[in-house]
């Protein structure tokens, strides 16, 4: 079990926010700006120089001498995709059970609102793909059993796990790969999705490493080693280092217009979804 | 093969201790991280330094050739050269006379002369001065030994004769050696003057001592009364009181005089009595104890001896030759003579003091046998073994024989001191004898002198006495040393009173010191020639310390091949 009862249910009151059109055949239960076919009406608009002159309300416009468009809701569904990042750096625990809660708090905000989710892993395929509250409880116990044991990189072989249209596409990853990686893997993700968005999981320990003295430190991934001799001011350093890799990334992020967002494994997935992400507008 | 200092070994600890470090390297914690990607980027820029990376790089390089020029160095055997001390010998010439006790000089000479002792290194002679100077070390390089020697050394109270020192020295000095002087008041002119290279260094007293002590005292008697003459002497004005004491110590006179700064007071007085001996001292006594006593004694002037004209010619020149004033006297005089009379008038025996050579109240006695001697002192330096007797006169009662022709008594003596020969000169070939003139001296001599008073003497003097064999007590009663029979008596060293006792009788003798050392004298240090050698000392070898750091170069190059493999490059 990745996520507790009280928590899936408080994220039925959360929905995703993306500007991108849906792109479900089915119906959903999102604001659609597109002139539909629904009967619910929204709300008016004043009309702009530009706009779609076939949705002037003419009934208003006889009422106020003014132009208004008007709005309709729209029952079409989101498709939600997370490509979770199983490579061996992966393994940290803390780390790994936060990316995993996350994949599941996504599921289960999804899967609430009626929209389709999927998520999907290197060497998996797509384990699974539902639509509708009930299957929340599976995804819950579903991700429990995932195990990172990929020995590839992440941005090498995750576009074998891409799936094909999307609306929003999350990845979860730590993000600790060389950019120009990143740079390669972010040619294939556009096909996935309109809107892609990078969740960079890190734990404080490697941002602010607390070692000191000779250490030599091993990857996980490719089990090379490293000899440092830390100290305080080498430790400054590399958190430097380590930011700047960060931003780097998000530098490169914008420049594709995807999405990102840093979390650290130690607030928690709650604080994560509830304070972060609705900071950052993904959620409301 | 073996080798030369086999105490190196101890550096095998060397490759020991890269054992050691072999097993406790440094070992890093291990530790697992997600990624090390960045780790690597961070350690790559944390070295950039060009110059250590190049260093670094070469590493391998640099220390190989450093051993190797620390190698060639130490081939070259590199080896501090320190000066040493001057001169190739040392000899220092200690003065011991008794003016050395004044201001404890003699002690201060000791510490100078173990400080010296601690930087010395040059073998070492030591001489003490006197009238005999003596070789105490020669060439002497055991330290140990040179301290004891200097620690034991003591003042002689002799008086230094150091110009005889000093020519006694001069057989001893070999080119390039340096010589100290510990002395009072050297005179650089009185130095020897040597064709070789000779350094003196002359350590006198240079401050000036006050003293005051008695400079003369004699006296005379005449009659029942007694003139005696004292002389003090004072280096600053002060009073002084001198007290005359007799030989049994018996307080006589006493007075107090203010003597001015470095003068001379002469005092005459009289003392009722008649005395053949007095002392004279000062109180309080000052710091130089040796001057504040003096002695004096009158001898019984015995004059000249009485020699009887009717005894044989071969008496008279004998007596003649031995340079003994003798008068002849006619046997009629003979009764009024004072002194000591050598006659055959056995009459005069009880009332004088008679040498009887024969008699002439009784008859001679044919003898035989063989001259037989006791162990008396008159037979100390004549030898009777081989004299011939023919006939004896009979033996005295009550006298003492001390030798015997056969058994029957041939030379006696009598309990006042009378010797008898119970022989007449032809009736024995004695007098043909070495013998003879040996033995009337000997007795002579006896005779002459007063019972009382067994010599003045000077420190360590040596006299020749005919003395028998005996013991010499101090003043106190203590046993100094003991006199043989018939050897040079030597004096002992400190002044004062003592007494000889030869089992029979004890005479009192008394040890003076000379007029000069009365006299304290100081005088400025001096330095006199000049010693160009130089002992070569050759310091400490860098040999062993080159090859040391060699060898943890080694180490270090071991340490970086450890951690960085072997090549070069």
């Amino acid at each position: 079990m990745m996520l507790t009862q009280d928590i899936i249910a408080r994220l039925q009151h959360v929905r995703f926010v993306t500007p991108s059109k849906k792109r479900g055949q089915h119906k959903g239960s999102h604001v659609s700006l597109q002139y539909g076919s629904s009967l619910d009406f929204s709300d008016f608009r004043t009309y702009t120089p530009g706009d779609d002159v076939r949705q002037i309300d003419w009934h208003v416009y006889g009422r106020t001498q003014k132009h208004y468009i008007k709005r309709f809701l729209d029952e079409q569904e989101l498709r939600i995709h997370v490509v979770l990042d199983t490579s061996l750096s992966m393994r940290d625990e803390a780390k790994w059970l936060f990316a995993r809660q996350l994949v599941v708090a996504l599921g289960c905000i999804t899967l609430s609102h009626d929209d389709h989710f999927s998520y999907s892993y290197v060497g998996q395929g797509i384990p699974f793909r539902a639509k509708g509250s009930r299957f929340r409880h599976r995804l819950n116990e579903q991700v429990a059993q995932v195990v990172a044991q990929s020995n590839e990189p992440f941005t090498t072989t995750a576009h074998k796990a891409l799936p094909k249209d999307r609306t929003v596409l999350f990845i979860i990853t730590d993000g600790l790969e060389a950019i120009s990686q990143w740079e390669q893997f972010f040619q294939h993700v556009h096909r996935s999705a309109k809107d892609i968005r990078l969740l960079v999981i890190g734990t404080d320990d490697e941002q602010q490493p607390k070692l000191r003295g000779d250490v030599a430190l091993r990857d996980i991934e490719t089990n090379e080693h490293v000899q440092v001799s830390l100290t305080d001011e080498q430790a400054r350093s590399y958190t430097a280092r380590y930011n700047a890799h960060r931003e780097q990334l998000s530098e490169l992020c914008r420049r594709h217009q995807i999405g990102s967002l840093f979390l650290t494994v130690e607030q928690g997935i709650t604080q994560a979804i509830f304070q972060t992400m609705r900071q950052a507008r993904w959620v409301m | 093969m073996s080798f030369q200092t086999p105490w190196m070994a101890v550096m095998f600890a060397l490759p020991a201790i890269v054992i050691l470090f072999y097993f406790f390297r440094k070992k890093y914690e291990q530790h697992d991280v997600s990624s090390t990607l960045l780790w690597q980027e961070h350690v790559r820029e944390v070295q950039a330094s060009p110059y250590l990376k190049h260093l670094q790089h070469n590493a391998l390089l640099y220390l190989q050739l450093l051993a190797l020029l620390l190698a060639v160095f130490a081939m070259m055997q590199p080896v501090t050269t320190t000066i040493g001390q001057k001169g190739e010998q040392a000899m220092w010439i200690v003065d011991t006379s008794a003016t050395m006790l004044a201001d404890e000089l003699f002690e201060q000479h000791r510490t100078h002369m173990l400080e010296q002792l601690a930087e010395l290194e040059q073998p070492l002679t030591l001489i003490t001065s006197g009238k005999q100077p003596t070789v105490i070390l020669q060439q002497e390089t055991n330290k140990a030994r040179i301290q004891e020697t200097i620690e034991a050394l003591q003042v002689t109270y002799e008086h230094e004769y150091i110009v005889d020192t000093f020519a006694f020295a001069n057989t001893f000095i070999t080119p390039q050696t340096v010589v100290h002087v510990y002395s009072e008041a050297v005179d650089p002119l009185t130095l020897p003057t040597t064709e070789q290279e000779v350094e003196w260094h002359v350590i006198n007293r240079t401050k000036e001592v006050t003293n005051a002590g008695i400079e003369q005292f004699a006296f005379v008697t005449e009659q029942q009364q007694t003139d005696f003459l004292l002389q003090l002497y004072s280096t600053e004005e002060q009073a002084l009181t001198y007290v005359i004491r007799d030989e049994q110590g018996e307080t006589l006179y006493r007075e107090t005089v203010t003597v001015k700064a470095n003068d001379t007071e002469t005092i005459t007085a009289k003392i009722d009595g008649a005395f053949t001996l007095l002392q004279a001292s000062i109180e309080p006594v000052d710091t130089y104890v040796v001057d504040d006593t003096y002695w004096a004694y009158q001898q019984q002037a015995t004059g000249a001896f009485h020699v009887d004209a009717t005894m044989h010619t071969l008496l008279h020149k004998a007596v003649t030759s031995l340079q003994i004033p003798a008068v002849t006297t006619q046997p009629a005089d003979l009764q009024r003579a004072q002194n000591a009379v050598i006659t055959n008038a056995t009459a005069l025996l009880p009332t004088h003091r008679v040498f009887l050579i024969g008699r002439d109240d009784a008859t001679l006695q044919a003898v035989s046998g063989a001259v037989t001697t006791t162990n008396d002192r008159l037979f100390t330096f004549s030898h009777l073994e081989d004299v011939y007797v023919q006939a004896v006169y009979p033996a005295f009662e009550g006298y003492d024989t001390i030798a015997s022709v056969g058994d029957q008594p041939f030379i006696q003596r009598s309990p006042d001191g009378d010797i008898v020969v119970l022989t007449t000169i032809t009736e024995t070939d004695w007098a043909l004898q070495p013998s003879f003139p040996l033995f009337l001296w000997t007795v002579l001599d006896e005779m002459a002198t007063t019972n009382q008073l067994f010599g003045m003497f000077t420190p360590n003097e040596q006299r020749v006495m005919a003395t028998p064999q005996g013991d010499i007590f101090s003043q106190a009663g203590e046993y100094v040393m003991t006199v043989p029979a018939g050897n040079q008596l030597r004096a002992p060293m400190q002044p004062g009173a003592y007494t000889f006792n030869d089992g029979e009788q004890s005479k009192a003798m008394f040890v003076l010191v000379e007029a000069q050392e009365r006299n304290i004298e100081h005088r400025e240090h001096q330095i006199v020639g000049q010693v160009t050698a130089t002992t070569e000392r050759l310091g400490q070898s860098w040999l062993t310390w080159l090859i040391f750091l060699m060898l943890i170069v080694l180490v270090i190059e071991w340490e970086v091949q450890r951690r960085r493999g072997l090549s070069i490059t």
